[in-house]
């Protein structure tokens, strides 16, 4: 589906826990999701960080959106926000 | 008596080669070129009512004509059967060669065999097509296969105008087109799994049944200049939809999506959406939905001027990604992608589980 | 350990007023059976019917299948865990009334709106297009038909469900005690051939470890989230693997399909002929992170190397993104040195032309397709309808639309149909490439 939306002109920046397999259907900016059920945020954390982490996960896809790629490149949230 | 007519360029129907690759289509009331060959091969039983002609460029400059015309020949000559080529390694000839088969067969409702080498790029669009009454043989790089390839094609057309029922790709030896069918065979699958792990062990040849698949590169989007400045706009396949599922989404095997409204809100009140998806653990997600939609953390950055103000759409798309066929999901990328390039958005926050 | 299975194949079965094995004809005390399975307060109602291969009937609420089996001698007995004590199994004698299962079909709604855990029942045809594409199409069947108690939790009516189809189940095989079976095969690993390869099976297993049953059970006990570990395959022919029972779904095996493993079957067979049976690995699957699923398939591929293993089939129960987890598994073998062999059902969507599976690696260059579960089936119209339900609700969804079952039916994949995916390669499906 995301490869659509990139074959019309839009950049999508792609938010999974399977960031392999988005790789290996050449989705083009792949950002690192925490886990299948909950991609954007860890419920084990306190509320706070956990909105922190949400916050990190989004300004990645931000930033995989004006980055210039070449093929499957994947993105690293910085997951270590408690500190 | 069976009739075909046999389909060539301006170059297997003798007329001459690059210089008159402009020429439109035209038919020779009888065999020329490869198609004496074709008829020749085929024998007493069989008529190759015409011969078919187009130039190679004259087809890819003016298709929707060239297909026309080739249409009204075969359908006026009231062919069984339709032969295209051989094209061998010519990528344009071959690529013409798959197009008119499947239009004719579309059209007409008549099997169409053709034939070209394995590395031929119109193989690809042949796969992609997946039609099941059209067939591709192979054949050598180039024509000094000629005489193979014309008897191929006769032995195949002949199976096909007598009604016989064609089997596997790897049996019968086309290329196979990527439909595959449900069947049974001759032994279980767990007989199969013990022979075939045996053979492997022994370093003795084996066939797999079900071979790995790669997928098409796509060319990246331009990125986002100025991100202040852009549209953004959220999808997910999290399921995530107003409590009570107003447009009865199911948990698998979806095939439409909706948009729903974000305008007003600074975030998405657990209670007041649920996540419609067979897939996954929905607990997660039907305490917070912001795992699915980030509506919290978007608004924030809004509000700290990452993202222009006013420029988060108004609205998020949702489909529950469980199962989607790959069919379905690229036709809603389509519909949605027109819907968004509709609205001015610039760039797609996508969240998947 | 050395387990003998007694067969003593059932052709008829009869209603009565007593409990009776004589000739391959099952005679049944229906109301010891009913009374039975009634002293269970959370199971409001039930009746028993009998279906035969043929008849134009249809049954409905599916929850789970099970073949009856006793154990005549050796420690334990079978079912271990959950209708007696924790005991081990897997050595003795055990009889096993083959042709015919019991099929445990329940009126039960549930509590869990979506996901994972939202109970399922399946159907099944036993004549026409129907019963041909269920491996249970063309057996015997001594249907349960049970309304549970309104409000049950899932751990109830789980429970409920299966001790009465298990308690069924073992009552009947306990007919054959003392009669002399039709034939006897032995299964006994404790020889083993130096000259011939060692080759294991990894199961994966798909299991939801935040519900209250996981979905696969071993001696009762739900697998939840943990590593790899080595059973014997004689515990499954004395029934310690068990499932969910509220959830009877075609892609899922049940009950039965443990009892009756035909991998485990087949490398039993073979044993000491082509191949030592070197072990069976269970591999629980579905990790939700990249790094837990890769965790588990070099944890199952260190499992099957310490157990010597030359070659793995390797094989699944799931859906969805575990399938990961088993491709890893291919993967984490094969770099090691040892030959796999993936068994899989495929998607393909309605007409084969979808991919056939969800994810490749490159080192799965030895796979055998079990067949497609996406291809839509059309069903005929019944004379009789046996099971709980005479609406079926063929999509799982809150709010989703429900079609009679007692007309034909269109139904957009097998997952509805009981046995209606052949998730082991117990039949001769293939998908052949057009």
């Amino acid at each position: 589906m995301s490869k659509e939306l990139e074959k019309a002109g839009l950049p999508v920046a792609l938010v999974s826990a399977m960031y392999p397999v988005a790789e290996q259907v050449r989705a083009n900016r792949i950002v690192k999701g925490v886990s299948i059920p909950h991609p954007c945020g860890d419920p084990s954390l306190p509320q706070d960080l956990d909105a922190r982490l949400r916050r990190e996960i989004v300004q990645t896809a931000l930033k995989a959106l004006e980055a210039e790629v070449t093929g499957p490149t994947v993105f690293t949230p910085n997951m270590a926000v408690s500190g | 008596m069976t009739t075909i007519v046999h389909v060539v360029n301006q170059f297997f129907a003798g007329l001459g080669g690059e210089e008159k690759a402009g020429i439109s289509v035209g038919v020779i009331e009888s065999t020329a070129g490869a198609a004496r060959g074709l008829q020749s091969q085929l024998g007493p039983d069989f008529k190759v009512a015409c011969t078919i002609y187009y130039g190679d460029n004259y087809f890819h400059e003016h298709s929707e004509e060239a297909i026309n015309a080739i249409l009204e020949a075969v359908r006026s000559h009231d062919a069984q059967a339709l032969v295209a080529g051989p094209a061998f390694n010519s990528g344009r000839y071959g690529m013409s060669c798959i197009e008119i088969c499947h239009a004719v067969a579309t059209a007409l409702n008549i099997p169409c065999v053709t034939a070209m080498h394995e590395e031929n790029p119109a193989i690809g669009t042949y796969r992609d097509i997946a039609d099941a009454r059209v067939f591709c043989l192979p054949t050598t790089e180039t024509a000094t296969g000629m005489t193979d390839a014309l008897k191929a094609l006769a032995k195949f057309v002949s199976k096909l105008t007598r009604g016989e029922a064609i089997g596997p790709a790897l049996q019968e030896g086309y290329f196979g087109r990527g439909i595959r069918r449900l069947e049974r065979t001759d032994r279980t699958g767990a007989d199969r799994a013990i022979d075939m792990l045996l053979k492997k062990i022994n370093h003795e040849p084996f066939t797999t049944e079900i071979p790995m698949e790669e997928w098409d590169d796509i060319k990246p989007a331009p990125p986002l200049d100025d991100l202040k400045a852009r549209n953004i706009a959220v999808i997910t396949t999290s399921g995530v939809v107003p409590w009570g599922n107003p447009d009865r989404f199911k948990t698998y095997r979806n095939t439409h999506w909706r948009k729903y409204n974000i305008a007003e809100l600074k975030a998405l009140e657990p209670g007041k959406w649920e996540a419609v998806h067979g897939g996954y653990n929905v607990a997660y997600m039907n305490k917070n939905p912001h795992y699915g939609v980030p509506l919290d953390a978007l608004r924030s950055l809004e509000a700290d001027g990452v993202i222009g103000a006013g420029k988060l759409y108004p609205a998020y798309y949702v489909i529950p990604g469980n199962q989607g066929s790959p069919a379905v999901m690229r036709r809603v990328g389509q519909e949605i992608a027109a819907d968004l390039k509709k609205d001015n958005v610039e760039g797609v926050l996508f969240v998947a589980t | 350990m050395r387990l003998e299975l007694a067969d003593y194949p059932v052709a008829e079965i009869r209603l009565g007023r007593k409990f009776e094995y004589r000739a391959g004809t099952l005679e049944v005390d229906q109301p010891a059976l009913q009374e039975t399975i009634l002293r269970d307060g959370r199971i409001a109602e039930a009746s028993l019917a009998v279906v035969c291969p043929g008849d134009r009937a249809r049954i409905t609420g599916i929850r789970d299948i099970v073949e009856p089996r006793v154990k005549a001698s050796g420690n334990g007995q079978v079912f271990p865990g959950i209708l007696g004590p924790v005991e081990a199994v897997g050595a003795g004698r055990t009889h096993r009334l083959s042709g015919m299962t019991v099929i445990a079909t329940a009126e039960y709604e549930g509590t869990v709106r979506a996901g994972l855990g939202v109970q399922r029942s399946a159907l099944l045809d036993s004549w026409g297009a129907g019963a041909a594409v269920s491996k249970f199409g063309g057996l015997l069947h001594l249907v349960l038909i049970m309304k549970l108690r309104e409000g049950l939790s899932e751990l109830d009516a789980h429970t409920a469900i299966q001790t009465a189809e298990f308690q069924v189940a073992r009552r009947l095989a306990e007919t054959t005690i003392g009669i002399e079976a039709a034939s006897v095969e032995a299964f006994d690993l404790s020889q083993r051939h130096p000259d011939l390869p060692n080759v294991v099976l990894i199961q994966g297993c798909l299991t939801d470890d935040h519900h209250v049953h996981s979905g696969v059970s071993y001696y009762g006990l739900p697998i939840r989230e943990s590593l790899s570990t080595v059973v014997h395959p004689n515990e499954l022919l004395d029934c310690a693997m068990a499932v969910n029972a509220t959830r009877g779904i075609g892609y899922f095996p049940i009950t039965w399909d443990w009892q009756n493993h035909p991998l485990v079957l087949g490398l039993y067979r073979d044993h000491g002929r082509r191949l030592n049976f070197g072990g069976m690995i269970l591999q629980r699957i579905r990790y939700e992170t990249f790094h837990g699923k890769e965790v588990i398939a070099q944890n199952a591929a260190q499992l099957a190397a310490t157990l010597g293993a030359a070659g793995a089939l390797v094989t699944w129960l799931g859906s969805g993104n575990a399938f990961v987890d088993v491709m890893l598994t291919v993967r984490a073998c094969e770099r090691r040195g040892i030959a796999t062999v993936l068994v899989t059902y495929e998607y393909g969507g309605k007409d084969g032309i979808d991919a056939p599976l969800l994810f490749y690696v490159a080192e799965a260059d030895a796979v055998v397709s079990t067949g497609s579960r996406d291809r839509w089936l059309e069903l005929p119209e019944p004379e009789r309808l046996v099971g709980p339900y005479d609406r079926v609700q063929i999509l799982s969804y809150p709010g989703a639309p429900v079609a009679q079952a007692q007309g034909k039916l269109t139904l957009d994949a097998r997952d509805m149909v009981i046995g209606g995916v052949d998730n082991w390669g117990k039949e001769s499906w293939i998908c052949n490439a057009y």
